[in-house]
């Protein structure tokens, strides 16, 4: 896949699937700056060569920080990940407003300022590809996790805007949705919950959940030249979990 | 795109001979699979292998009609394990709705819904357990006029990839769909009929695909490392289907 010598910024890059990204672009030559407000595992990235920013997406001030470290590696920036996110909640009788702006201010102000940010370092390159991730929860109906769900339906619609008008520029916006993944996070509420485990493994035509690997792939493809000719698109990458529950045949 | 080193790495791309499918045999053998091309044209196919073994590939050439059910159960008996099957091969034409007689809507069918089902069910069967198969549908699929017959079959392998991918998914083996776009294929660019310029200015990029687009986003359906992607159409048409069917 063609992200050699390209540089790309990826957000969330401590966390599970931002980490996957960033270490799959570096194993496959790209120049990475990671950023995520999280400086320890930042530290392990650094190690193996990629350059690490420590920043918060709530930051109006992030994009200023960036186009500095931009400027001083003297290379245009080619790729954006808009990996940075949080996600959790109940539904919406339980959320409260303070609760919607902070999904807000991460999953949607923060990845749209970083947007244009990459828009303008990309117009003038003449080109560019970013990244965004969404989640099968913009897609269908989902217990819980209103908050959430909205914002990532706000990242979804932002996708398709973003192709439609940055299309005759040479940038292409695309989108994966994740279904349920495997992260240190998540790993241990898939492990003692029962109806997730049921609902997301048990019933999931895969009869898994994803790795980070499995959507650090998919980004890295969209990323890339060879998918030159798609833009505006959003890749489930979900085990076919989306498309309808299959429970084993004992229990049908 | 990672080498494929398992025994099963063998491949069958049908209509492999022209257009998209010779680009989707030429980039299956560069990621490390054995394509079995197989079109209703030998000699085309014949050329098609004739560029693998050139780039250092391997290929080999089937003469098959993929409407003939016993010959297609036939190749995939004699081909052995498979680990990929692309159904590539289809056919198009335009004819305006009060034209349309319903065996032009059963032909349609024959070769774009029906073969496909012969051959999933024959490969699924030659997969065990772990595999893909992706089919080629269009982004006609969302409704486009003057060919019903084609966008309707088109659609058709919407929802038959959809459902083939959930009844697979136990099996570890991973149905998807690619809708080409306006794809610039030697043919397109022979048809007197078409204003290329005009379709050009339909595209938020300015620019057709090529069948190299296509054939990359096969290559990466069909990788192991799309492996936890099943059941999805993958629009693969630079842009023009934003604003829905008609374009932006
Ligand atoms: N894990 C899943 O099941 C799943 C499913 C669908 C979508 N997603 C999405 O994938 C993305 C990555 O999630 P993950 O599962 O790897 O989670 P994660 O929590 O492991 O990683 C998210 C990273 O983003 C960073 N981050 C959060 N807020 C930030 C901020 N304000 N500024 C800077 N960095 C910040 C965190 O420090 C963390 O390192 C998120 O957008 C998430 O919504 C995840
Ligand atoms: N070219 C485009 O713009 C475009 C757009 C959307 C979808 N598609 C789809 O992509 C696929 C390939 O299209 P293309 O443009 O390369 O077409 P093409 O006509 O250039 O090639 C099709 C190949 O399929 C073979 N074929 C036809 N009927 C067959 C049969 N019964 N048995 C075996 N082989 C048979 C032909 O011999 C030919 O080699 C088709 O499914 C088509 O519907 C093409």
């Amino acid at each position: 896949m063609t992200v050699e010598n390209k540089l790309a910024l990826i957000t969330g890059a401590a966390g599970g699937i931002g980490r996957a990204t960033a270490e799959l672009f570096a194993a496959r030559g790209a120049q990475v700056i990671a950023v995520d407000r999280d400086a320890a595992p930042l530290q392990e990235l650094a190690q193996s060569g990629i350059t690490t920013i420590i920043g918060d997406m709530t930051d109006p001030a992030l994009p200023e920080t960036l186009a500095e470290e931009i400027t001083r590696i003297g290379k245009p920036l080619a790729i954006l990940v808009n990996n940075a996110g949080i996600g959790g909640g109940g539904r919406l009788d339980q959320t409260s407003d303070e609760e919607l702006r902070r999904y807000m201010e991460v999953n949607v102000v923060g990845l749209f300022r970083l947007a244009r940010f990459a828009v303008g370092q990309m117009q003038a390159a003449g080109g560019g590809s970013i990244v965004n991730v969404a989640s099968i929860y913009a897609e269908v109906g989902a217990q819980n996790s209103s908050g959430y769900s909205a914002s990532k339906g706000a990242v979804a619609a932002l996708t398709r805007q973003m192709a439609t008008d940055y299309g005759p520029e040479g940038i292409r916006v695309n989108a994966v949705a994740p279904g349920l993944i495997e992260t240190p996070l998540t790993a241990e509420r898939i492990r003692t919950e029962a109806w997730r485990h049921e609902i997301f493994v048990e019933q999931s035509p895969m009869r898994r959940v994803g790795q980070p690997q499995d959507v650090a792939q998919a980004i890295a493809f969209l990323a890339s030249d060879e998918a030159a000719f798609i833009s505006g698109e959003s890749l489930r990458v979900d085990g076919g979990w989306a498309m309808g529950r299959y429970p084993r045949e004992a229990q049908i | 795109m990672a080498q494929h080193t398992t025994e099963a790495n063998v491949a069958i791309v049908t209509g492999g001979g022209a257009g998209i499918g010779r680009a989707i045999s030429l980039h299956l053998a560069e990621a490390g699979h054995r394509v079995i091309v197989a079109d209703l044209n030998g000699a085309m196919a014949e050329e098609t292998v004739a560029l693998i073994t050139a780039a250092g590939g391997q290929g080999q050439a089937e003469t098959l009609d993929i409407t003939d059910e016993k010959a297609v159960a036939a190749m995939i008996e004699r081909v052995g394990p498979l680990r990929c099957l692309v159904n590539n091969a289809g056919i198009f034409n335009v004819k305006p709705f009060d034209a349309l007689e319903a065996e032009d809507f059963r032909r349609m069918y024959e070769v774009n819904v029906v073969a496909m089902f012969s051959l999933c069910q024959c490969a699924a069967a030659a997969m065990g357990q772990g595999g893909a198969i992706v089919n080629i549908a269009s982004r006609a699929m969302l409704g486009s006029a003057q060919y019903i017959h084609y966008a309707t079959s088109k659609a058709a392998v919407g929802g038959f990839t959809r459902s083939l991918a959930l009844e697979l998914a136990p099996k570890g083996i991973t149905v998807n769909a690619v809708a080409p776009g306006v794809i610039e294929t030697d043919m397109l660019r022979a048809r007197s009929d078409t204003n290329l310029d005009a379709l050009r200015a339909l595209q938020p990029g300015g620019t057709l695909g090529t069948p190299d687009d296509i054939a990359a986003a096969v290559a990466f359906l069909a990788a192991p490392q799309a492996g936890f992607i099943t059941g999805q159409t993958l629009l693969v048409d630079g842009g023009r289907s934003l604003g829905g069917a008609l374009g932006i």
